[in-house]
């Protein structure tokens, strides 16, 4: 009789709680251009430094949860810029990244492990899978999350919400995606350090 | 009368053919001389850098919120080692050609 009165209050209680610790669903594109990697090849001969900043995608993070961190960031093939114009051609065309074939760079970040919440940062190494040239791998990289609630309209002031700021660390090889294998490497190393630094913002509807 | 018209012409012509020559040799030099001199100026106070030039530069600056370092890139040429060589190469070219075309030494 007692359970049959408080079943609805429960049942609305449960439902609340879920709604509340959804996760928010961050948007990666960037008004500000802010968001880049950064990518460093040390080769003997020479070392190349570079940027990309044609940054998008979406995250879902649940601040209640932190380990519950799911999304895809894309970078967009041709926004990678090397201080040497000849050289971003080379570096663009069909023998290295070919853009134009595969326009785009993505990390599809699965699942996070090891993860240790200290107020609103986060530390973690996350699990995905980087698609270079066509070429999917799967990498482990150190992650850090941090959750800035309401700090949005420090940014943009014409909208309310929360950012999300990612930063990761990676190497990859280049010859593990099939970019121009074997060759060139002791001018263009076959070590591929990336620096990723992206804010996310998820806008509170009014 | 004719023939020593024909040989004042004729040693006129000499005369004015090594002034070419000398003209021509003193301008090779010169050219490889500036083009050497303008070059290294030009790398030297570009900021004499050694990599490979470069058409942009990329400085790193902060956003205040996200505390993100991001890059401003801005077009600046800059002159790096390959355009102290090319332009080396191209001073040298001028210096051999000169040296090639100078005037000839008359023994005595």
């Amino acid at each position: 009789m007692i359970m049959k009165k408080f079943l609805p209050l429960i049942v609305s209680l449960l439902l609340a709680n879920a709604v509340l610790a959804a996760p928010i669903t961050f948007d990666f594109k960037d008004p500000k251009g802010v968001n880049n990697a950064v990518f460093k090849l040390d080769a003997i001969l020479e070392s190349i430094n570079g940027t990309a900043t044609g940054i998008s995608g979406l995250v879902q993070f649940d601040p209640e949860a932190p380990g519950a961190f799911t999304g895809k960031i894309i970078v967009a093939a041709n926004s990678l810029n090397v201080p040497n114009s000849m050289m971003k051609d080379h570096l663009l065309s069909e023998k290295w990244i070919d853009a134009a074939k595969y326009p785009e760079i993505s990390f599809v970040m699965e699942k996070l492990s090891n993860v240790k919440t200290s107020g609103n940062d986060t530390t973690a190494d996350v699990t995905g899978t980087i698609t270079i040239k066509g070429v999917k791998k799967t990498i482990t990289a150190p992650v850090k999350i941090s959750y800035l609630k309401d700090k949005l309209k420090a940014r943009l002031p014409q909208l309310d919400g929360d950012l999300l700021v990612i930063r990761a660390n990676f190497k990859v090889k280049r010859s593990d995606f099939n970019i121009n294998p074997g060759q060139f490497e002791e001018k263009v190393s076959d070590e591929i350090d990336i620096s990723l630094s992206i804010a996310g913002q998820a806008p509170k509807a009014k | 009368m004719e023939y020593t018209f024909l040989l004042r012409r004729l040693f006129w012509s000499d005369q004015r053919r090594d002034e070419l020559v000398k003209r021509r040799h003193h301008i090779l030099y010169s050219l490889a001389g500036l083009i050497a001199v303008l070059n290294v100026a030009f790398w030297f106070f570009g900021g004499m850098h050694l990599g490979w030039t470069r058409s942009n530069e990329t400085r790193m600056e902060i956003d205040p919120v996200t505390t993100l370092e991001y890059p401003i890139i801005e077009k600046r040429f800059t002159p790096g080692i390959d355009f102290l060589v090319l332009g080396m190469m191209t001073s040298g070219f001028f210096s051999v050609v000169g040296y090639f075309l100078r005037p000839k030494q008359v023994s005595k």
